[in-house]
């Protein structure tokens, strides 16, 4: 109600929210961070966060990640807006250049986990509905499987084999060149 | 260290494997080839339709590829087009049962059976390669002196063409004939209704005859357009007015090769000389008038062994929409990644069994796996 507008945003940008894992463990999180979760969004727009928003579906140890991830992308997210007015065009596209290389040198470090944490971390941002964090791991699962045979592939992703030998004879007659 | 990974819902192991890249299909093979779970994903229709929404732009996996033979009769026919891999992708079958290739497009390619005489109408048959559907189209109802064919989706510009190849299709023939004096027709053969229909006739007013080069059309918007035996003159065929005129190519030192489509659907055309491939766009003048300009220029000497350049080069196909050239040397075929400067050989005959140049048709489609056999127990 007072001056401008920014002062309202600044507020809200700094609003916290409690984020409670499955064992127990809150994490303060700034609302910019939380709202990379559409699910957390909902949340918040329905007034649902007082006293915390608990995530019986997300370790403390996974959600830690998680939350280092919502963090680095919402302040990436916010350089972007609000560069924008201070530079010139070419000082904004080089400051955006520097911004976009360290996200993604950020998202390679981010991806150097085992497998099963990355598997924790699609169920996680699956459930929380953050969209790059599941394109980020999804296509890390895709890039580490797409040139293995499905014996390894298998090992790899611990699944069991349930076609029948006809099955897998049939496919491979049919699909020859794939295995050459 | 050794946990396991927790297993994915299905719905996360199909985000996964919609990342798949588009141009490696064998990856999606082997991917069916995990369990039944996976097998199941991957050859599900919905998979399918998602896979080509999230890449958009499909994929050269092959080209058809056509000797053009000198027969005795002179009518033109080649050998049975065969289908020479760009990538791991291969069809069920590589020859199109002693047909020839015209055209392709969305995921199909249109089929010509070889003419055995002069008053014989030509038949087609529409080929699927990834599916191996095949559909037989009744022959063209006349009998021409010569021709082109075109393949299209019978949804036109209403289609966003990522799952049509199932679906309806039309094919469009231009055909000249002497009927008193020398006549162009387009007559369209439409799946739906299964019947020819006659959809624009033009009388040549000077009498003079156009002679066609049995090349797959190139569609812009909604006209096709059809390369002439001068090289110096193209055909326009308007679908939605079912206007037909011609259009003069510019004066260029090199042989106007094959029309091509850009990136911005317009429409191009491409011309070697010497070593030298140059692009010409038709592209709209401040007034609004169509003229033709030069655009890119790329020098063979630095796209291939000096070796293979030797015996003479001819550009067989030429997509500027994906910056892809097919280059025919005295007896290799390569395919040029524009962007990267990167030639790779697709294939290589003896010198003896070169005759002529060949024909080729640049197959472009998405590929998932048809598996129709596991059980979803």
């Amino acid at each position: 109600m007072a001056s401008a507008g920014s002062g309202d945003e600044k507020a809200a940008a700094a609003a916290m929210i409690t984020l409670i894992s499955s064992d127990n463990e809150k994490f303060e999180v700034t609302e910019a961070t939380a709202t990379l979760s559409q699910t957390i969004r909902h949340m918040i727009e329905d007034g649902c966060t007082d006293g915390g928003v608990p995530l019986p579906n997300v370790t403390s140890k996974i959600l830690a990640r998680v939350i280092e991830y919502c963090k680095k992308h919402a302040t990436a997210a916010a350089g972007e807006e609000g560069s924008s007015s201070s530079f010139s065009d070419a000082a904004f596209l080089e400051v955006d250049r520097a911004f976009l290389e360290e996200l993604e040198e950020f998202d390679d470090a981010f991806l150097e986990v085992d497998r099963a944490t990355l598997f924790d971390l699609i169920l996680a941002a699956n459930y929380l509905d953050i969209k790059g964090l599941l394109n980020l791991t999804c296509q890390k699962v895709a890039d580490s499987v797409k040139g293995k045979t499905p014996e390894q592939i298998r090992e790899m992703y611990n699944i069991v084999n349930d076609l029948t030998p006809e099955e897998e004879a049939e496919i491979r007659r049919e699909t020859q060149w794939a295995f050459e | 260290m050794g946990k396991a990974p927790p297993e994915l819902m299905e719905e996360l192991v199909e985000e996964v494997l919609l990342r798949f890249p588009p141009d490696d299909p064998a990856s999606l093979v082997r991917a069916s080839l995990v369990s039944k779970r996976w097998c199941r994903l991957v050859s599900r229709r919905g998979f399918r339709r998602r896979f080509r929404e999230r890449h958009r732009a499909a994929t050269v996996l092959g080209v058809l590829c056509t000797v053009n033979g000198d027969d005795d009769a002179g009518l033109g026919n080649g050998d049975a087009s065969c289908f020479v891999p760009t990538g791991s992708f291969r069809p069920r079958r590589a020859h199109c049962s002693d047909c020839c290739a015209i055209d392709a497009r969305h995921g199909r390619v249109l089929l010509h059976r070889p003419l055995k005489s002069r008053t014989e109408n030509p038949g087609f048959v529409v080929w699927d390669p990834v599916t191996g559907e095949e559909w037989e189209v009744p022959p063209s109802p006349r009998c021409p002196y010569t021709w082109s064919a075109a393949l299209l989706c019978a949804g036109g510009g209403d289609c966003d063409h990522l799952n049509c190849r199932g679906g309806p299709f039309l094919v469009v023939v231009v055909v000249v004939v002497s009927v008193q004096s020398w006549k162009t027709c387009v007559d369209v053969y439409s799946s739906e209704a299964n019947v020819w229909r006659e959809q624009a006739s033009v009388q040549q007013a000077d009498n003079k005859r156009i002679d066609l080069l049995q090349t797959a059309g190139v569609l812009v918007g909604n006209a096709l357009y059809f390369m002439l035996l001068s090289h110096t003159e193209i055909l326009e065929y308007n679908l939605c007015t079912r206007e037909i005129s011609k259009i003069q190519l510019p004066p260029v030192p090199g042989r106007p090769n094959a029309l091509t489509i850009t990136m911005d659907d317009q429409l191009g055309f491409d011309m070697t000389h010497k070593t030298t491939i140059y692009l010409w766009l038709r592209e709209a003048s401040p007034q609004g008038e169509a003229r033709w300009a030069q655009r890119r220029v790329d020098d063979l000497m630095k796209l291939l062994p000096f070796r293979a350049i030797l015996g003479g080069v001819r550009v067989v196909g030429f997509m500027d929409d994906v910056s892809l050239i097919f280059v025919q040397t005295i007896n290799e075929l390569f395919a040029i990644d524009l962007k990267s400067q990167h030639a790779r050989k697709l294939s290589e005959r003896k010198v003896s069994e070169w005759p002529t140049w060949d024909i080729v048709i640049p197959y472009v489609s998405f590929y998932t796996p048809v598996v129709g056999t596991v059980s979803t127990g």
